[in-house]
């Protein structure tokens, strides 16, 4: 007699791994909330979690765009303006200490530095590169319209039912004189790089004490908000870390999926989502990334897409909804300033 | 004078409208051609003509017009294209000027009211006038706060006028008498709209009580009187 003599099927590697088809590797995810589809469902984070609006529109969940382009753009200037890739435009948000700098923006506890980039005689947002593809006409502009995506997040913030963030990166840029993190090092895109930019390779501790804070503030003015983290499978396109870039990665997303199981254990209203795992593990034989082994491609996206919403279907209705075959792909131009950085290789 | 009207379904706010109202313009002859839906894209040129392409467009613009199935451009001295889904858009001044000029050149690109001014234009120089469609009903405002970040109706209006590129053109605004606020019209002013009148069995139906987007017959009197103050010479 033992523990794990009865144990479901699922906790074998024998069992739930070995013996399948990967495409057949299945109970990836017992989500611990049901998700209706009339809930206010929002998401920000890195690259990755732009998939994950599109995913949620066509499989008719509400996804909530508190930010939504002016009435009578196409969609596909919208696009071009990155209007829905995110919950507000808020770009994207690799790291948690940026999402905090968000919350604490959105809700006026700091206020946004001045810091402008400028590039060609245009002006960039140093916290949403490439929000606008050609910059702004000036620097008011920049500003206003920043403060239309910080209302706009916080209208997130408090009116979401289920928040999606995903995690992206431990490794920043932080303005050491000021104390302000960017989403990218200045000077890849735009900007000038200047010694008080420091690098800082997010620790454990670090950023679970970040993600605690948020969650808690968020919560704070949002009582009922749930969360669901996932750990985005896309490898960093360079390190600063010292480390090669395969090691460099493997730390990174270890880190972050450590944190993102503690949090889902520590809180109910947290979950945890395996997107990574789908990519990434051995099961699947990489064959989910495209031939440059980092991007990953719509066969990938599509079955992690599937895994989400199957499961969430199983736990609204025991069993997956036979009607609602997942849709093909959601072939979606992702928008990601961090690839930009293999600009700067030696050998591309 | 004879102005010729080119409209969708909010045409027939005017034509009843106008119906109220036609004995104080005895110097004015209106001639309605009115399809619903965008219908009035299957409209042609051919020589000085607006032609439908189909019998059924064909049919809706006899009856409208009092029996004209081909619009003569020659024959009127001026042309109010309404409806026809041009909106006014409410914006937030914060936007960038970029997104703005993205935004008024897709409206010009993609909108059935340009696309006939420039048909029309073609063929003949009279001016023409653009009224777009009527201003959602409803009697709540916008909140101060909101309202504060929202580019006025007349800002809205007059920056659409600069980006249009056919040449005597103006786009007319609702009257203020009929809206609330900025981007509403008042209530009032939806109630009792019936179905354009095209001979058949829908025509001249009420719309449904929750219809906020059709406009009675009061309102187009009164946005034709503002109209005339504009292009009349008295």
């Amino acid at each position: 007699m033992n523990p794990y003599l009865g144990l479901d099927e699922i906790f074998f590697w024998s069992s739930a791994v070995a013996k399948k088809n990967m495409f057949d590797i299945e109970r990836l995810w017992d989500p611990k909330f049901k998700v209706e589809k009339n809930q206010k469902i929002s998401t920000f984070g890195s690259c990755f979690a732009q998939h994950i609006g599109k995913a949620l529109v066509d499989k008719g969940f509400n996804f909530l765009v508190t930010e939504a382009a002016p009435s009578g753009l196409t969609e596909y200037n919208a696009q071009k303006l990155n209007y829905g890739l995110f919950t507000a435009r808020t770009g994207n948000i690799y790291t948690i200490s940026l999402f905090q700098q968000w919350i604490n923006w959105a809700l006026s506890e700091s206020s946004p530095p001045d810091e402008v980039w400028e590039k060609d005689n245009r002006y960039i947002d140093p916290f949403r590169p490439t929000i606008e593809p050609n910059g702004f006409d000036s620097v008011d502009e920049l500003y206003q319209s920043r403060e239309i995506t910080l209302e706009a997040f916080k209208e997130a913030l408090v009116s979401s039912n289920l928040m999606v963030l995903t995690l992206g990166l431990t490794e920043s840029w932080i303005n050491d004189s000021d104390n302000y993190e960017y989403p990218i090092c200045p000077g890849t895109l735009a900007g000038t790089f200047e010694k008080h930019h420091k690098f800082l390779n997010q620790d454990y501790t670090f950023i679970k004490k970040k993600l605690t804070e948020s969650i808690q503030k968020i919560r704070d003015i949002n009582p009922n908000i749930n969360f669901i983290l996932t750990v985005s499978p896309i490898p960093l396109t360079a390190t600063m870390s010292g480390n090669h870039i395969l090691s460099a990665t493997t730390e990174s997303k270890s880190i972050l999926r450590s944190v993102a199981g503690n949090i889902s254990k520590k809180f109910d209203f947290v979950d945890y989502f395996p997107s990574y795992e789908i990519i990434n593990s051995t099961p699947f034989r990489g064959s989910f990334f495209e031939p440059n082994q980092r991007n990953v491609n719509i066969v990938g996206v599509n079955h992690v897409m599937k895994i989400f919403f199957d499961s969430l279907s199983k736990k609204k209705y025991g069993a997956f909804e036979i009607n609602a075959p997942f849709t093909n792909a959601i072939e979606h131009n992702r928008v990601c300033e961090e690839e930009l950085l293999n600009a700067f290789s030696k050998n591309k | 004078m004879k102005i010729c009207i080119l409209g969708n379904s909010h045409t027939a706010s005017l034509k009843t409208g106008w119906d109220k109202i036609s004995s104080d313009y005895p110097q004015v002859m209106l001639t309605f051609f009115a399809a619903r839906g965008n219908a009035m894209s299957r409209l042609e040129s051919k020589l000085n003509m607006l032609i439908a392409k189909d019998t059924e467009l064909e049919n809706s613009l006899k009856f409208t017009s009092g029996g004209i199935k081909q619009i003569d451009l020659n024959n009127y001295d001026l042309f109010l294209i309404y409806g026809l889904g041009f909106r006014i858009p409410k914006l937030d001044k914060r936007l960038p000027s970029s997104t703005l000029n993205m935004l008024f050149s897709e409206i010009n690109s993609k909108s059935l009211s340009i696309n006939l001014a420039n048909k029309i234009r073609d063929i003949v120089s009279a001016p023409i006038y653009i009224g777009h469609a009527p201003l959602k009903a409803d009697e709540n405002e916008l909140s101060s706060k909101d309202a504060m970040n929202i580019l006025s109706y007349e800002d809205v209006l007059k920056k659409l006028s600069l980006s249009i590129k056919v040449s005597n053109i103006t786009l007319i605004g609702q009257p203020l008498i009929t809206r609330n606020g900025d981007f509403n019209t008042k209530r009032e002013f939806s109630k009792g709209s019936t179905r354009l009148d095209i001979g058949d069995k829908l025509s001249g139906q009420l719309h449904p009580d929750e219809d906020l987007t059709h406009m009675n017959g009061q309102f187009g009197a009164l946005w034709l009187e503002n109209f005339f103050k504009k292009v009349l010479v008295f």
